[in-house]
């Protein structure tokens, strides 16, 4: 069930919410857990016991780490057995993916988010930083809190936790979070669904088909698609958390207006960078200075093993190890070249100065354009097709200059794209905080509200592109 | 050595870190506060104490700490 379908908005939702606020507080979490497995059982319920068995096997492994606390050795042995267990699951399937084709085998739902938070458990258990939970119902609701479980965001144990044993009820963050699941919803109907038509005629054209104009308005549609696609489906997760209580980690921060590639992945899915950080940079990184080797050689290796994970994560094959590889790269040179200027600057004894206004501007076109052949390798479904679509983009594949289809679908998305572009740079809580505007807001949410139905009952896409991921 | 030792040691292997001469950290002081403190020189931070000080941090340590203060804690605990 998609939160964007009708289904989910006029029976799931409403049920849930009215529900949970009858419910007495004591079994709010039951109620919280039993909405999640339905909520999962519309979507997966022939694999259902995939979910199950990650909930009972990882509530056991926190119990055994927990008894084991003196016996490093087995601890330890009982972790890698656990990690080999989640990890296992996702890229075997990751695997039968490669193997049969991504149209032919599904992951399925939420299976590498909640396998994110599997691994989140046992190692936050293992290295102490919370005690194992005896109440397999806690443990339950961390795997598969609906309003998470198939896209995130990503929360830590040590933090979820905390709320699920114990949060109040506050009238302001509920409608705070009303407010953000109709935001969500107009993100994602009414701007990344209205764009598709365009993407998908776009890239599925032959390369000598699609002109030069084409090619840059279907990337420059994909790539605002993309992040209000995601970020609308971020905006419901959360909204929905704030309505049952929980304040959910927030996923994006206009990556778009980022000065850098490093900055933009600071910005981008930052729930998953996180992860990233603390499951497998921090760790790499700690095991490399114990073997005393530099800090940029931590640095590379740690950071390899992250951007091999993250391209990894984005898909299946080869062209996913060179996304992450391209990323790498990137970011490994802005890291070389940044304790460069720091040493420089260290050595002559003068201070950083602010960026002017030349150089922001620079940097600024430099990352979009990284950006820009970044995001297109994670589109495109081969290294070949990437390669004619760049190559068009360019006019080197005998394309023409423009089409019919160019002025089509600019006219048809001009007001989402423009919208989208606007609300790619942080101006919306600026605009909010406006007096005139804090006047008429329960009117512009109404308005959102209406436009996102109009185009739920009229829309012929639903799915959400990190679904299944 | 004692709390103020500790603190003070802290604050020099910080401020040559951070690059910033004139650092100064006190026990409500957070990684926000202090401008490039990210995860790079915060692994760096905590393997320059660990020399220093010749211990060695837990990963809860590492990564659980929310303050300066209960940095200084932890080393006092364990070189005590």
């Amino acid at each position: 069930m998609s939160f964007t379908s009708l289904e989910f908005i006029f029976i799931f939702m409403p049920l849930c919410i009215a529900g949970y606020y009858l419910m007495p507080r004591r079994f709010r979490n039951v109620f919280l857990l039993l909405a999640s497995l339905i909520f999962y059982s519309f979507g997966e319920l022939d694999r259902m016991y995939i979910l199950v068995a990650a909930i009972v096997l990882n509530y056991l492994t926190g119990l055994i780490m927990s008894a084991l606390s003196d016996k490093r050795g087995l601890r330890t042995a009982v972790l890698v057995l656990s990690l080999i267990y989640n990890a296992g699951i996702l890229f075997g399937y990751k695997y039968l993916m490669y193997r049969y084709g991504a149209q032919n085998v599904a992951l399925p739902l939420g299976l590498s988010f909640f396998t994110f938070r599997t691994i989140s458990y046992c190692l936050d258990v293992y290295w102490d930083m919370m005690p194992a939970n005896k109440n397999i119902l806690d443990v339950a609701l961390y795997i598969s809190f609906f309003p998470q479980i198939s896209m995130g965001p990503i929360s830590r144990y040590t933090d979820l936790i905390k709320e699920i044993r114990e949060r109040s009820f506050d009238a302001v963050s509920f409608n705070e979070g009303i407010r953000r699941i109709i935001e969500g919803l107009f993100k994602k109907l009414v701007i990344a669904d209205t764009l598709l038509p365009a993407i998908d005629t776009c890239f599925a054209l032959d390369a000598s088909q699609r002109s030069v104009s084409f090619a840059w308005l279907g990337l420059f549609a994909f790539l605002i698609q993309l992040y209000f696609d995601f970020m609308g489906y971020t905006d419901i997760a959360i909204g929905l958390g704030q309505v049952f209580g929980f304040r959910l980690p927030e996923n994006f921060d206009y990556p778009y207006a980022a000065p850098s590639v490093t900055e933009f992945w600071n910005r981008w899915h930052m729930t998953l960078g996180a992860w990233m950080k603390n499951y497998i940079y921090i760790p790499v990184f700690r095991l490399c200075q114990s073997r005393k080797l530099s800090k940029l050689t931590c640095y590379l290796i740690s950071s390899l093993f992250v951007w091999l994970f993250v391209g990894a994560w984005h898909g299946v094959g080869m062209k996913t190890i060179y996304y992450g590889l391209y990323y790498y790269i990137l970011i490994a040179l802005e890291r070389i070249v940044s304790d460069r200027k720091k040493a420089r600057r260290k050595k002559l004894g003068i201070k950083k100065e602010p960026m002017k206004l030349s150089s922001k501007i620079g940097a600024h076109i430099y990352m979009l354009i990284a950006i820009i052949i970044g995001q297109l390798l994670f589109k495109c479904e081969s290294m070949g097709q990437y390669g004619t679509y760049l190559a068009g983009m360019l006019g080197l594949s005998h394309n023409p200059l423009t089409q019919a289809e160019t002025w089509f679908y600019l006219k048809q998305d001009i007001v989402p794209l423009m919208i989208g572009t606007v609300f790619s740079l942080p101006l919306f809580p600026v605009l909010m905080k406006k007096k005139a505007v804090k006047m008429i807001q329960p009117v512009l949410y109404l308005a959102m509200f209406v436009t996102a139905l109009a185009f739920a009952f009229t829309s012929t896409y639903q799915s959400f592109v990190y679904f299944r991921f | 050595m004692d709390r103020d030792e500790v603190m003070e040691k802290v604050c020099e292997i910080a401020r040559d870190i951070f690059d910033d001469d004139e650092l100064e950290l006190n026990d409500d002081t957070i990684a926000a506060d202090v401008d490039g403190w990210d995860s790079l020189t915060h692994l760096s931070l905590m393997n320059e104490i660990e020399n220093e000080f010749e211990i060695k941090f837990e990963m809860k340590e590492v990564q659980g700490l929310s303050n300066v203060g209960e940095l200084v804690d932890v080393i006092l605990e364990r070189i005590s």
